[in-house]
């Protein structure tokens, strides 16, 4: 029995922007899946369709301007569409997804396709959108003109699919020959000599891009197969310079020279362009001063929301996670399992966790300024910087990118063709503020800049803490571009898509999606960082000498004598005495009130001396201690110093390790139940409570100190991921090195600044 | 040994396995990267603007097409 036989194939190619996923979407319905090609992080969706009883697989490629291979993404694309990409098959027919409010520009990928030598259907978008802009273009004269079917429809409303599906049915069954855009015949007896030197195996598609794209992917591919090809191809190209088609100018004249005869007596325009809504709104957002105003302003808006709409949540998560330690200790006698679930695990995870709330607002404006299309207007505010700093607008992607997180911003510069941009975009990235620093942000702002602060000066400091990375990458980037990477940078056009109402299931994937990666994130390397920040802050476990100690009870006023030989019992013990002498007092009035007061905070000292002595004699305490000559400058003290340390894995590791450190159980619960700043969280009320070792009467944090911690990490490159991740794209340990170096070096200088600059003020 | 010792020794061993073996992982490019990037990569570049090299704008600025 013959096997069933394969599906066909058909490769939806279009512009970025041209609603090629909604046709994709509309077409495959639920039948579709992501899929990820080996070395490239390029995502492209397959999905099914179905016409007159047969099944036709989709490839949805990633959207792309030229089939000129310059980009992984591009590669990607030309790869499955010659069927080149190992596991894929050759398509049987590609769909051209062209945009009918922007036909001329939009067919120049289509005059590419037609030369790959399959079937090639055009579904003609956005004619509604061409419509309101007075443009009617007769998709039946293009079709006859183009020599392919041109099939009118729009994809959001799904209006013409069934005649578009039952079209690229047809065209895949029946097989005609291919009209192409004509180069001048210099060009295409250069393309036959150097395909007759290269041999058969090549397609010709790719000998037609080897001469165009100068410094191209093919150009480089291919070069390592067949070493006197550079020579050849170079004098190639200066013999078409001597025709007078030198390349790649020739490519553009061609196809522009045919698409204007192909489209000829096809559209019909207006005397004078109407304006539209998105023209309108861009008067003001893309203007210099107007847009900048706007871009600060909902800059503040983000991160003041950060702070009020998340509260309730993270009170809510707050006290679960009290709960359950107050559960765990009573449920299980004191010693290290205990203190390890309640005090590493707990303590150190749940102070992260909390700030899952805030995370996931950040995500869901992120996602809805992505969507509406107001972030390639920020990014063309920028891009004015940008330049000045001998960078392209092209590196603002992969920064913008970075204010989720820095690995994937990383390998968004992988876009940059120029190697020197490339390299500096990548080296600059990991300045911009990534979701991870926020836990730390909060935490800090919300534990100092809070009483006696006006409402809106934690929304101002949040944004200042990443408009420092918003200033000193371009600025870092200049450094660089004018010293180590020293070269010239290309031009580039920017298309800014039209605007939209966000969409719900759009929003609700991603942040559903961060979510999970932060919990996961929390549940797996931040669990395993706070059990040995946990460890090494609890041994060695030297016991001390047995002591007999006077408890008082204090309903009955018995005195009696207890005997600790262990540790444990003996902070256990003044553990209880302090709780018992502090529900007295809450419980009396006037002087005796004070009397239990007193009694409470001496009893507490001593609880803090043997604690802290404790600490102190830990692994992480000598190690602390060790490096504490290094970190007082900037204000910190060993725990403080430790912490930073302890984040290399992961930025938000401080918030965990410094719950363990300054051991936010021991705080009154009451207190914090009762702190009016909701925002503020247990463990900020804990850092408000530290003190120094060598000097107990004075407290260890303060509005310097924590906006000193807060540059150090705005600045600092601890983040293990973003370093790995630069090795691997610039495939050398040099880069990292130099990335951790000169960030660290950065964060310390800056902390040390703010730090004593601040203190003469504050 | 007390049991709850015994567990603690157990716990530190296992996390400490853990962070070797992802870090070794990270730095061979084999393992997960961040995890904050979720949903943060290809589809945040496209959605914040998209790049047209200016070659192939070249004759429409000189010659006024479209």
């Amino acid at each position: 029995m013959d096997p069933a036989p394969r599906p066909s194939v058909i490769a939806l190619l279009g512009n970025p922007n041209t609603g090629k996923t909604t046709l994709f979407n509309a077409l495959a319905g639920m039948r579709q899946r992501v899929g990820n090609y080996p070395g490239v992080t390029v995502e492209t969706k397959k999905g099914q369709m179905v016409q007159a009883g047969r099944t036709y697989d989709l490839i949805d490629l990633p959207g792309t301007y030229s089939l000129a291979p310059r980009s992984p993404d591009e590669m990607v694309a030309v790869d499955l569409i010659l069927g080149q990409q190992p596991g894929e098959p050759r398509p049987d027919a590609v769909l051209s997804i062209v945009d009918a409010s922007n036909l001329e520009r939009n067919l120049y990928l289509t005059t590419q396709a037609l030369e790959v030598g399959v079937p090639v259907v055009v579904a003609l978008n956005m004619v509604d959108v061409a419509e309101s802009q007075g443009l009617r273009v007769d998709a039946e004269r293009l079709s006859k003109q183009l020599g392919v079917p041109v099939v009118p429809i729009q994809a959001n409303k799904g209006k013409g699919l069934d005649r578009l599906k039952q079209v690229l049915a047809e065209a895949v069954a029946a097989s005609h020959s291919l009209t192409t855009a004509p180069f001048p015949e210099p060009f295409e007896r250069e393309v036959t000599h150097l395909h007759a030197h290269i041999g058969g195996g090549v397609a010709p598609f790719l000998v037609r891009r080897l001469l165009l794209d100068v410094g191209g992917y093919t150009e480089k591919s291919l070069a390592a197969f067949h070493h006197d090809l550079p020579d050849d191809v170079r004098s190639a190209r200066q013999r078409l310079i001597d025709a007078g088609c030198g390349v790649p100018a020739v490519e553009a004249r061609a196809r522009y020279g045919w698409i204007r005869q192909v489209t000829a007596g096809c559209v019909e325009r207006p005397k004078v362009r109407p304006v539209t809504w998105t023209d309108r709104i861009d008067r003001v957002l893309t203007h210099r001063v107007g847009g900048t105003l706007v871009f600060l302003a909902l800059m503040f808006v983000v991160f003041q929301s950060i702070f009020t709409l998340a509260r309730p949540l993270m009170k809510l998560l707050g006290a679960g996670k009290d709960l359950l330690a107050e559960g765990v200790r009573g449920l299980l006698p004191p010693g290290p399992f205990t203190s390890l679930l309640t005090d590493g695990v707990l303590e150190g995870v749940g102070s992260v966790i909390v700030f899952l709330p805030q995370i996931l607002i950040l995500f869901a404006f992120i996602a809805i300024l992505e969507d509406c299309g107001y972030m390639a207007r920020a990014a063309f505010l920028m891009d004015r910087l940008m330049s000045r700093c001998g960078l392209s607008g092209k590196s603002f992607i992969p920064m913008l990118s970075s204010v989720a997180c820095a690995v994937p911003g990383i390998m968004a510069a992988r876009v940059i063709e120029n190697r020197r941009d490339r390299l500096a975009t990548i080296l600059v990235s990991p300045l911009m503020s990534c979701s991870a620093r926020l836990p730390v942000y909060s935490l800090l702002i919300g534990a100092f800049l809070t009483d006696g602060y006006a409402w809106w000066v934690k929304g101002v400091t949040m944004f200042g803490m990443y408009a420092i990375g918003l200033v000193l990458a371009p600025l870092m980037a200049l450094l660089l571009k004018r010293t180590l990477l020293r070269g010239e940078t290309p031009v580039f056009v920017m298309e800014m898509p039209l605007y939209k109402w966000p969409s719900l299931r759009s929003i609700f994937g991603r942040v559903r999606e961060s979510a999970w990666a932060f919990l996961r994130r929390a549940g797996t390397i931040i669990l395993a960082v706070m059990v040995v920040v946990w460890a090494l802050l609890y041994f060695p476990r030297t016991e001390p000498e047995a002591q007999t100690l006077t408890l008082l009870d204090p309903e009955t006023g018995a005195v009696r004598e207890l005997r600790v030989e262990k540790f444990d019992d003996h902070v256990t013990a003044l553990d209880e005495q302090v709780d018992a002498l502090t529900r007295k007092a809450k419980a009396t009035e006037g002087d005796e009130k004070e009397r239990w007061e007193k009694l409470a905070e001496e009893t507490k000292a001593q609880l803090d001396e043997v604690n802290g002595e404790w600490k102190r004699q830990s692994v992480l305490g000598r190690m602390g201690r060790a490096i504490e000559p290094a970190v007082r400058p900037l204000g910190w003290d060993w725990k403080i110093g430790m912490a930073a340390i302890a984040s290399f894995p992961a930025r938000e590791v401080i918030v965990g390790t410094l719950g363990i450190i300054y051991n936010v159980g021991k705080v009154d619960a009451d207190e914090i139940r009762a702190a009016e700043n909701i925002g503020e969280t247990p463990l900020g009320k804990a850092l408000r409570k530290a003190s120094w070792d060598d000097d107990p009467k004075r407290r260890v944090f303060s509005v310097p100190v924590a906006l000193s911690l807060m540059v150090f990490f705005a600045l600092c490159c601890q983040c293990a991921s973003t370093l790995a991740v630069i090795r691997r794209e610039t495939n050398s340990w040099r880069w990292p090195a130099f990335t951790f170096a000169y960030m660290t070096g950065l964060a310390y200088v800056g902390a040390l600044v703010v730090y004593q600059v601040s203190r003469l003020f504050v | 040994m007390d049991w709850q010792l015994f567990f603690v020794t157990l716990i530190v061993t296992f996390a400490s396995a853990t962070l070797l073996r992802r870090t070794w992982r990270t730095w061979s490019g084999r393992g997960s990267a961040c995890g904050g990037c979720a949903g943060s990569s290809k589809r945040t570049a496209s959605a914040q603007g998209t790049f047209i090299p200016v070659e192939q704008l070249t004759l429409r600025r000189r010659g006024g097409a479209s």
